[in-house]
């Protein structure tokens, strides 16, 4: 028969999953609405002058590597990989947060 | 370990998949409606969001876009078969080739703002080539046709697998509950049910793995058991992961997105400012969805699941066979499904976006050049519909689809060196994109069929790269890329005002 209760940790991962979920459709719907509102305004044509794509990759690249490569340092980095799947739901509502208020 | 009893959850039934795929439509289509509502009037909004995209939804939309649901369970896979380097080879070449697309989104953006399709540029770029064109539109529909039915399959298989579902029924209530609010949203759609999509593909896969991880016995027998198979099973140095499919897969990933028209689609779509670091935080954002349900991969390690008996033959299976065989509670297992239905989802919705912009701008409007707006803004949406209809027949009757799936595995292949010289190399010429890409196709696909895919792919790089630089060399002419800033605005009509235009809004 399967369990229908779950562990504490799980329970934690729960919570704050539903806190981070709450926080990302509230600047999801906020950054909807300024979409609404500015859909006439004429198109935004300043430049792209992102300078740190080259410097992001390496880091973003070297960062997945170490996340993976930590899973084989001891049982309970085998938590890394739900904690950095939040933090990325985090980064994600942060994006919204800026288009939302920008 | 060997107190894991893995037993089918005998709470699934095969009704409750269904009612799992249209709900999850329905919050799909509410959020639509309103998108319909507020945003959707013109063609123009339809197939490139009016250019109006931002930051945040270009982020979360790019992340489910590039989250297919075989990535999802081929994270698991791999890592079932290789151990963390299987993760390693699968997740750091996915991550990297979103990553990739910013040069080129950036150049594209800067000297074409105007522009919609691949082969749009490809037919500016070369003066009008109809042989050129033609050949990347058949790349960009085969393509985008290829992941519909790879993720509609996808879906079929996952639904039918874990509630026992009628894999046919599954696969057309998935693909009507898509077309559906596809045809109302276009683009926009596509994206925002993507920035929906990509929080259940990371807090729900948070919870489903803590909760897999006790259910398998915890962190502490998991890995113990994983460290004394040995095999260099917790190390991300084996090279027979990267040489097993770790190199081939970073080829493909890469071609496609650099040759996807996806992916130039949103880099259209996007505010111009916002291209390059949508692109940097999709991609690097992307990694921890692998990194996390990859370790379904190491859970199946440790519990010794035998890939012929238990697993089908097929390691895919090792996510959904484990998540409905853990004694999860069946919420759980809900959760896990919704998590691979939205990763179809979303991919599938951006695929019928790429067919409608390629159909509407590059083989529409060179027929039609006066059309009306009404009538292009259906024919925006009758493509999707028929796309829809050949992936059920696909699906439905078995055909095999791999002449499709080769077909534009090599178009895509071919075209990605002869696209990026275009780009950047002035001198390549129409008669060297044509014939390097029908060169490589030619020769690649043999070398590819006697050798193996790496070969192949190799060979169809080589040749396609060589013959456009001899040809260009030799011709010594010099592309005014000036051309293509005057291209026009393909999805605006005539009969829209320039100042309704300017805002992009027709009423209808």
């Amino acid at each position: 028969m399967a369990l229908q209760y779950v562990s504490t940790g799980t329970l934690v991962t729960i919570v704050v999953g539903a806190v981070i979920a709450v926080y990302y459709l509230y600047y999801m719907a906020a950054a909807l609405q300024k979409s609404v509102r500015d859909r006439h305004l004429a198109d935004d044509s300043r430049p792209d002058r992102y300078h740190y794509s080259l410097i992001g990759a390496v880091i973003s690249v070297i960062a997945s590597i170490v996340s993976i490569a930590v899973y084989g340092l001891g049982p309970w980095f085998l938590y890394w990989g739900p904690i950095v799947a939040l933090l990325a739901a985090i980064a994600v509502a942060y994006s919204l947060r800026e288009e939302a208020v920008s | 370990m060997d107190d894991i009893k893995l037993t089918l959850n005998p709470l699934l039934s095969s009704a409750q998949g269904i009612p799992t795929e249209i709900v999850v439509g329905l919050i799909m289509l509410a959020l639509v409606y309103y998108i319909k509502r507020n945003l959707v009037s013109s063609t123009k909004d339809f197939v490139i969001a009016n250019r109006k995209i931002g930051f945040g939804f270009g982020v979360a939309g790019l992340i489910s876009i590039w989250t297919w649901a075989m990535a999802v369970m081929m994270s698991a896979a791999q890592t079932f078969t290789y151990g963390l380097s299987g993760l390693f080879w699968f997740t750091v070449p996915n991550g990297l080739a979103v990553i990739l697309v910013i040069p080129f989104a950036r150049k594209i953006r800067s000297l074409m703002p105007n522009g919609y399709t691949i082969p749009e540029f490809v037919n500016a770029r070369f003066d009008g080539s109809k042989i050129a064109t033609t050949v990347v539109v058949l790349g960009a529909l085969f393509g985008s046709l290829i992941e519909v039915i790879i993720n509609i399959k996808g879906t079929s298989l996952v639904i039918s697998n874990v509630f026992g579902t009628d894999p046919r029924v599954a696969a057309i209530v998935g693909l009507a509950v898509v077309l559906v609010y596809s045809l109302l949203g276009g683009l926009w759609a596509s994206v925002s049910t993507s920035t929906l999509s990509t929080l259940l593909h990371t807090v729900p896969p948070a919870i489903i793995i803590v909760a897999a991880l006790h259910a398998a016995g915890g962190a502490d027998p998991i890995w113990a058991s994983v460290a004394a198979q040995h095999n260099d099973l917790l190390s991300v140095t084996r090279p027979d992961a990267a040489t097993g499919f770790g190199i081939t897969l970073a080829l493909g990933l890469i071609t496609a997105t650099v040759a996807g028209q996806e992916y130039w689609q949103v880099a259209w779509a996007l505010k111009k400012k916002d291209v390059s670091r949508t692109f940097l935080w999709a991609g690097a954002l992307f990694y921890p969805i692998p990194i996390c349900i990859g370790l379904l991969g190491l859970i199946g390690i440790a519990l010794h699941l035998d890939l012929n008996t238990q697993l089908g033959g097929d390691a895919a299976s090792v996510g959904p066979y484990l998540i409905s065989h853990l004694n999860l509670p069946i919420w759980i297992v809900i959760l896990y499904v919704v998590v691979i239905l939205t990763a179809c989802y979303s991919v599938i919705d951006s695929a019928f976006t790429a067919i409608s912009s390629v159909t509407v701008v590059d083989i529409i409007r060179p027929i039609f050049p006066h059309i009306h707006e009404r009538s292009l803004f259906l024919w925006a949406k009758i493509p999707m519909a028929i796309a829809a209809l050949i992936a059920a027949a696909v699906v439905l009757t078995g055909v095999d689809f791999v002449t499709i799936v080769l077909t534009s595995y090599a178009i895509r292949t071919a075209i990605l060196i002869p696209l990026v010289l275009s780009l950047f190399w002035s001198r390549i010429t129409g008669p060297g994109f044509v014939l390097g890409t029908l060169a490589a196709i030619a020769i690649g696909m043999p070398v590819r069929a006697f050798n193996g895919e790496l070969w192949g792919s190799i060979t169809i790089l080589a040749v396609s790269a060589a013959i456009p630089v001899v040809l260009g060399l030799i011709r010594q002419k010099k592309f005014d890329y000036s051309v293509l800033s005057r291209v026009e605005d393909a999805a605006v009509s005539e009969d829209i005002s320039p100042a309704l235009a300017a805002v992009g809004g027709v009423a209808e």
